[in-house]
């Protein structure tokens, strides 16, 4: 009974700890929500331009450490699942909970195909990609009509089912033994055969994630998803066919998971049922939550902060799991839109009065209409 | 020229007939008010025309075409737009993209013109910004056009979401109580407001229980009452009329 105690006591202390540095934090991401918000086209593009730059060169710095190079690689695939997760939750406002099926989806069908067809990684990704598309759209045209929670405890049920087919169909996924000795990819001739190979094969991806996110955002169809997030009753009124929006975006948020999914299959030469469960999509979930929903410099850093937190607190290997929950509420408790909230991102400063209760009820909001 | 005919319009929810047997048609230009008491159909009567429910009996024709049972999206690209009567703006959106959010059923870019950027994409946006732009300026929301929309007073969010309807290019717009809530001074702004608006060509159909705007601007005034329609007329003519009289004011006994 000692024990717990003293666990609890310790567990007090970093709340009260962690509450005033997250507030403090909160403040910095404000000022940095604030700074990317008011920025001219023109310095945005040359942030970007930076950015890109370091991340280019950031392998050929870190080579010499390859765990920190390898958790790099895992953190920008995370990027990409958020990113897809964004598409679906962020956008559209859906609440889906069965993304990491999608992930796995796209894994297993690269497996299978470069193990057992020898076919090339390229074009077991564009496979995987179509079939991860293909399943979200089989999800999404029934399920769709249902709202908040309801969707929620479907796409649950989904990713579950999917989880069990691949524990069970034993004559085509091998079962709980997973498949192994995926290869590596090749290209032009060169197999990426290193963690700075499959670096710079999983930034591409990456790359490609943000683009689309961008240029969908920024265009009719990315305007509309968020009309059918903040009010789909009044969206429907405007014209806009709620039902093929959400579609559409459950589909290619599945097509990139399925992306993501394919570069893990080759990145760890193995898959297994383990990978996919329901706690993947949870985790996924949260770094689009704690990023800012729909806002794509936030998602991005939730990416990063979740997949770097876990290993940096490694120190305090028994605290470790509770740090990381305590950080989620509080982070939830204090900045409901996120690290960069995409309205205050938009707004500039604004809709200081709004900052955070607004993203907040986005998730919730689909039950109350209608 | 008929521009809407509704036919024996029946809605029944259960047992209760929330709208019983209305005949009803605006002609193209005009200004027509649908009042009534409260609970008398009239948010029931809107709700059929713009397909968020579908009539039990009886048809909707809009420009010579049936439309009662197409959804409410359809009906909006055939030319009907509307407001809400508790206002339903985008609450992320600024005032701008609220209004551009109007003209996304007459945009027709798809996933690959907009990831590559093609041409139309580019074209077709530049022209909906216009449009807006125009709205804006015809609204008189120039100041306020890229604040976060919800934000703005009351009154200023009733305009931005007539414009976002007028963004879809409507034939004919639907205003479910417009001046809902505002103070005198706003109402006379609503009532020339919705004048120009009729000025520029639209025809329009009003909710509203203030009976000095719907007197000083409709064409014609419909009366319903549970559900049926007790007159029709021109407002004079209607304000006379002893069944609109004992619907609002009660009926001496004896």
């Amino acid at each position: 009974m000692g024990n717990l105690a003293d666990v609890l006591i310790k567990l007090s202390i970093a709340t009260v700890i962690l509450y005033f540095v997250i507030k403090i934090l909160s403040k910095g991401f404000d000022k940095i929500t604030d700074i990317i918000g008011n920025m001219e086209g023109q310095t945005r593009r040359k942030l970007i331009y930076i950015i890109v730059g370091i991340l280019l060169i950031l392998p050929l710095l870190i080579s010499r450490y390859p765990y920190i190079l390898r958790t790099s690689v895992v953190a920008i695939m995370y990027v990409v699942l958020a990113l897809s997760l964004n598409f679906v939750l962020g956008f559209a406002g859906q609440l889906s909970m069965g993304h990491s099926a999608f992930y796995g989806i796209g894994a297993y069908v690269t497996a299978l195909l470069m193990v057992n067809f020898k076919i090339s990684f390229w074009i077991a990704l564009i496979a995987s990609a179509i079939v991860a598309g293909f399943f979200g759209f089989l999800l999404g045209v029934p399920t769709l009509r249902l709202k908040g929670d309801y969707l929620a405890i479907t796409t649950i049920g989904f990713g579950e089912i999917l989880r069990l087919i691949l524990v069970n169909w034993i004559k085509v996924t091998r079962g709980p033994a997973g498949i192994p000795g995926i290869p590596s990819p090749k290209i032009f001739g060169f197999t990426i055969s290193n963690n700075i190979g499959y670096y710079y094969l999983i930034l591409l991806l990456a790359f490609f994630t943000v683009f689309i996110s961008s240029r969908l955002l920024h265009s009719r169809l990315g305007q509309g998803f968020i009309a059918v997030r903040d009010d789909e009753i009044a969206a429907e009124a405007m014209g806009i066919n709620s039902t093929y929006l959400k579609i559409l975006a459950f589909v290619l948020g599945a097509a990139i998971a399925g992306m993501a999914g394919s570069f893990f299959a080759t990145f760890v030469h193995y898959v297994n049922p383990d990978n996919f469960t329901y706690m993947e999509s949870v985790t996924i979930l949260c770094m689009v939550v704690l990023g800012g929903l729909g806002s794509i410099p936030g998602v991005i850093l939730g990416a990063i902060v979740l997949t770097i937190l876990p290993e940096a607190l490694r120190g305090i290997a028994l605290y470790r799991y509770a740090i990381y929950g305590l950080l989620l509420i509080l982070m939830m408790i204090i900045r409901p839109g996120g690290m960069i909230d995409m309205d205050r991102l938009k707004g500039g400063k604004k809709n200081e009065d709004f900052g955070g209760n607004r993203s907040n009820k986005v998730i919730w909001r689909t039950n109350s209409s209608k | 020229m008929k521009i809407l005919e509704a036919i024996g319009v029946t809605k029944s929810f259960g047992g209760l007939t929330a709208v019983n047997n209305v005949d009803f048609h605006i002609n193209e230009g005009e200004i027509v008010s649908l009042i009534g008491p409260n609970g008398a159909g009239k948010t029931t009567f809107f709700n059929l025309i713009t397909g968020v429910y579908e009539p039990t009996s009886g048809v909707i024709n809009f420009l010579g075409k049936e439309i009662h049972k197409l959804k409410p999206f359809d009906i909006t690209i055939t030319g009907i737009a509307r407001t809400f009567q508790n206002i339903r703006l985008f609450s992320s959106m600024t005032v701008f993209e609220n209004i551009m959010i109007g003209q996304f059923c007459r945009t027709e870019a798809n996933l690959a013109n907009v990831i590559f950027k093609t041409k139309k994409a580019t074209v077709e946006q530049e022209k909906a910004r216009e449009k807006v732009q125009r709205i804006i300026e015809f609204l008189g929301l120039e100041s306020v056009a890229n604040e976060i929309a919800t934000s703005l007073p009351y009154g200023e969010q009733r305009r931005v979401e007539i414009g976002r309807a007028l963004a879809t290019e409507p034939k004919l717009l639907l205003l479910d109580e417009p001046a809902a809530g505002m103070n005198t001074q706003e109402k006379v702004e609503m009532q020339s407001l919705i004048r120009k608006i009729r000025d520029e060509g639209y025809t329009v159909l009003l909710i509203e229980h203030d009976m000095k705007l719907v007197m000083g601007i409709s064409d014609r005034v419909a009366v319903l009452d549970y559900g049926n329609k007790i007159a029709e007329g021109k407002p004079n003519e209607v304000q006379r009329d002893e069944r609109v009289i004992s619907a609002y004011l009660g009926k001496e006994v004896g």
